[in-house]
């Protein structure tokens, strides 16, 4: 009974371990969805003058269509007023997301440049953020390789030793 | 449809959205009297109902902020202020249903040229009217001889003119008379939603005047052709290259009479080229709904008042 109960400590916190390594994969997975989708809107903007609605319809990124935040940017062509979309897709699978405060504020920040000036101006706007989000994503890659192997680590050694405890 | 004034009214801010409803209920919600609702960036907000300008009051005067004005802007571009920066710049806009925005703002410029409008200070959005039956008076005259005749319609700015050319081309494309009648839209006036729904009409929507025409005319065969607001001498010159095919063409110029037309060089030069045979001069009471015309037939030299 006691090997069972110090078995079952040790394969819980190895996978509390590998969990948290899951979930910084999924963040760089969604830094990397959300740069390409930047330079989509971007390239949309600055070659065709595409509009908001048009642009949104294009989008393909299996990345974004899990957490649902493409079909949300979709979902409001037909309304009346048609203003704001992004913040609210945003807004709508917020917590399916795993991007940080920083992360989030940044893509935020993109979607409030689209559609509301002339396009010089929008693209000098989306190229700051643009660049923003690739440092953040380089950061993040760097942090998930760090951070994967600490929770790895830290979730085997905490099992190990839990299971040696109750032994 | 919706009424055109309620539907805009989702675009303004709201306070703005709520003094003009409270007008419309004053006047029994005479809707289809209001030609325009004007605002402005720290100044009264006004609407022009039956031709006069009525400030609007909520306990005060309604006055909006820069802020507001361009959100509004950007709720009529549904979020794509890019897609319309060309025409921003030309200081107008052409947005869903029809509306046309005058936009005040300042210029950016580089060189000679106007490169964006920033800091929006004034919107002047114009409510389009689909009127029937207010051009019944011109047919005996347009249909004279068989087949449309060319004609242009000049009157000062906010008579109705793209009313008027509006039910014009509904008329002459829809049965009984149904002509093939290709619309030249550069501005996206004068096709409202749903307006030809029934006709026998081809849009050209978004094409320059003179290049619309040429292209209506290479290839729609139409039996006459429709344009809103010619005027310059670019202009003037595509529509004498395009013209020579025989196509009746039917347009509107801003001009309050024949002489102050033909000031303008370029309805100058399709006077002397006799691109049209009819000038018609529009009128309206002021506040009144009823046309009145003068009609200038250049080939006999008369001149009628209808």
């Amino acid at each position: 009974m006691r090997l069972l109960g110090a078995l079952l400590c040790f394969f819980v916190s190895t996978c509390l371990g590998l969990s948290a390594g899951g979930r910084e994969r999924a963040r760089t997975e969604e830094c990397v969805a959300f740069l390409s989708l930047f330079s989509h809107v971007q390239n949309q903007i600055s070659y065709f003058s595409a509009p908001t609605k048009v642009i949104y319809r294009g989008i393909e990124n299996g990345t974004l269509a899990r957490i649902g935040f493409l079909d949300a940017l979709c979902a409001h062509e037909n309304d009346d007023i048609y203003f704001d979309v992004w913040s609210s897709a945003l807004d709508s699978c917020e917590d399916k997301l795993h991007l940080t405060a920083e992360q989030m504020a940044t893509v935020r920040a993109f979607g409030s440049c689209i559609g509301k000036t002339n396009g010089e101006l929008q693209l000098r706007q989306m190229e700051y953020y643009a660049n923003t989000m690739a440092t953040e994503t380089e950061r993040q890659r760097s942090e998930m390789q760090k951070n994967i192997k600490v929770y790895r680590t830290l979730g085997f050694a905490a099992g190990a030793a839990m299971l040696l405890l109750v032994l | 449809m919706d009424d055109p004034l309620i539907a805009i009214l989702k675009y303004v801010p709201p306070k703005v959205s709520l003094a003009a409803s409270a007008f419309l209920r004053s006047t029994r919600e005479r809707s289809a009297y209001v030609s325009e609702l004007r605002l402005r960036a720290g100044a009264p907000m006004s609407i022009t109902f039956c031709g006069r300008n009525i400030c609007l009051f909520d306990g005060k005067p309604v006055i909006c902020t820069e802020s507001e004005l361009m959100e509004t802007l950007q709720r009529l571009c549904e979020d794509s202020v890019h897609t319309y920066s060309e025409t921003v710049r030309e200081g107008y806009l052409t947005a869903a249903n029809g509306y046309r925005v005058g936009i005040c703002g300042r210029a950016g410029m580089q060189g000679e040229a106007v490169r964006s409008v920033y800091g929006v200070t004034s919107l002047c959005i114009r409510i389009p009217h689909a009127v029937r039956g207010v051009c019944d008076r011109l047919l005996p005259y347009l249909l004279d001889g068989g087949g449309p005749q060319s004609a242009l319609l000049y009157a000062a700015p906010h008579v109705g003119k793209t009313t008027l050319i509006r039910d014009l081309a509904i008329t002459l494309s829809s049965t009984p008379k149904a002509h093939r009648a290709a619309i030249v839209d550069t501005r996206g006036e004068l096709a409202v939603q749903g307006a030809f729904a029934s006709c026998l009409a081809d849009v050209l929507y978004g094409y320059p005047r003179g290049k619309g025409i040429e292209i209506a005319t290479r290839t729609l065969s139409p039996e006459v052709i429709f344009c809103d607001e010619i005027g310059s001498v670019d202009e003037a010159n595509d529509i004498l290259a395009a013209q020579n095919s025989g196509v009746p063409l039917i347009a509107t110029a801003h001009a309050g009479s024949v002489s102050a037309l033909l000031r303008r060089p370029g309805l100058r030069r399709l006077y002397d080229a006799g691109v049209f045979r009819y000038y018609i001069g529009v009128s309206r009471a002021e506040g009144g709904s009823r046309f009145s015309f003068a009609i200038l037939d250049t080939e006999c030299g008369e001149e009628i008042a209808v």
